[in-house]
């Protein structure tokens, strides 16, 4: 009943599990890190790295549960309302009129933890655009030129024009999605941007 | 393989052209590496024939990298007939979805009014099959990146396109 039940962070939450897909993005520099340890005959050195594992990991998922902590979304009669920020707060409220587009999308690490992400887009900014992993693509006539990694952290919230709820059950993504969508047709007339 | 069915998709199929296609363009480098591979190791063979050694250790190499170059082949192409299979568009009432992607799944739903441009396009490759990619984009980047259905057929790209801006004509006029 996505009408009647108010929706928000509370109704469709972002699972625990999320935390953990931080570590596993960051898997890779982890692998090369142990098959470092593995050459090493040196026991200082094999600590050393260890420990750096252990502590990087345990620092990325601290991050992340204080974002989600700080996190919060709520979709009311006019507005969808996202509030982030762990230091500094920041909070933005898009007419539903201007959400351009939905996209619901899973990665690897996504589909090993059953998890979810929904981008809502909408149309403030051109040239160049950063996807949830802060890859940031230069367009050029609307073919992509390149790709830069940036970081290995996902979004959670919004940058530029995109919004992004990540780890949410893929259930809870779709119902998200369909009352997002009926929101948009019932506010389409008061729409700002496109045609 | 369970092919994903839609009313769309049903009406304007899918090229299975699309899936020999997008093996040749998956696999283009390792077919001009083994063209290269196999032009060099023939030569190379005849020389070195006179010694019995040598000749069976380069005939082991050549059937070694042949076996890994069909393993290729047919995985990019076991991969293209799955991406073929879940492929999934439909053009509802309301909005435009369109999901793909069988590993890592994708899926962008536009609703008709956002839509800025359907534009039709070949490649090198769609030219010598035959095929067409159909294009929508909103005015995000985003979208014209993702928003494609591409592997159809002269007719079903026609179709698709008048019916797409049939239904974009239909909802602006109703607006103003």
């Amino acid at each position: 009943m996505p009408n009647t039940s108010p929706i928000n962070n509370a109704t469709y939450p972002v699972q625990k599990r999320w935390l953990f897909k931080q570590v596993l993005m960051s898997l890779p520099i982890f692998f090369v890190m142990i098959v470092f340890v593995v050459f090493q005959q040196e026991d200082a050195f094999v600590f050393l790295v260890l420990g750096m594992i252990i502590v990087g990991g345990g620092i990325n998922i601290l991050i992340a549960a204080l974002r989600v902590s700080c996190f919060s979304y709520d979709l009311d009669e006019k507005f969808l309302n996202i509030r982030q920020g762990v230091l500094s707060k920041q909070e933005r409220h898009i007419p539903y009129g201007v959400i351009q587009e939905i996209t619901i999308g899973q990665g690897i690490a996504d589909r090993v933890l059953g998890l979810a992400a929904i981008s809502i887009t909408n149309a403030s900014q051109s040239g160049s655009y950063n996807d949830a992993y802060g890859n940031s693509t230069t367009v050029w006539h609307g073919i992509p030129i390149s790709t830069r990694r940036k970081q290995s952290m996902e979004l959670l919230g919004f940058r530029g024009n995109l919004v992004h709820i990540p780890g949410l059950l893929p259930a809870h993504a779709e119902e998200l999605k369909t009352a997002l969508l009926a929101k948009m047709k019932e506010h389409e007339s008061d729409t700002g941007a496109g045609l | 393989m369970q092919i994903a069915t839609s009313p769309t998709r049903t009406q304007f199929p899918l090229s299975t052209k699309k899936v020999l296609k997008k093996t040749i363009v998956g696999s283009i480098v390792w077919i001009v590496l083994f063209g290269f591979f196999v032009s060099f190791a023939g030569p190379m063979a005849f020389i070195l024939s006179m010694d019995p050694g040598l000749r069976a250790i380069v005939g082991s190499l050549f059937f070694i990298i042949t076996l890994f170059f069909v393993a290729i082949i047919v995985l990019t192409y076991l991969y293209q007939r799955w991406y073929y299979a879940v492929y999934f568009y439909d053009l509802t009432p309301d909005y435009i979805i369109i999901r793909k992607g069988p590993i890592t799944p994708r899926e962008i739903t536009i609703p008709y009014e956002r839509i800025q441009d359907v534009y039709v396009d070949q490649d090198l490759f769609d030219r010598f099959f035959g095929l067409y990619d159909v294009h929508l984009s909103s005015a995000t980047v985003s979208s014209g990146m993702q928003a494609h259905i591409d592997g159809v057929e002269k007719a079903a790209a026609d179709g698709l396109r008048a019916q797409l801006l049939e239904t974009v004509s239909r909802k602006i006029g109703r607006k103003s």
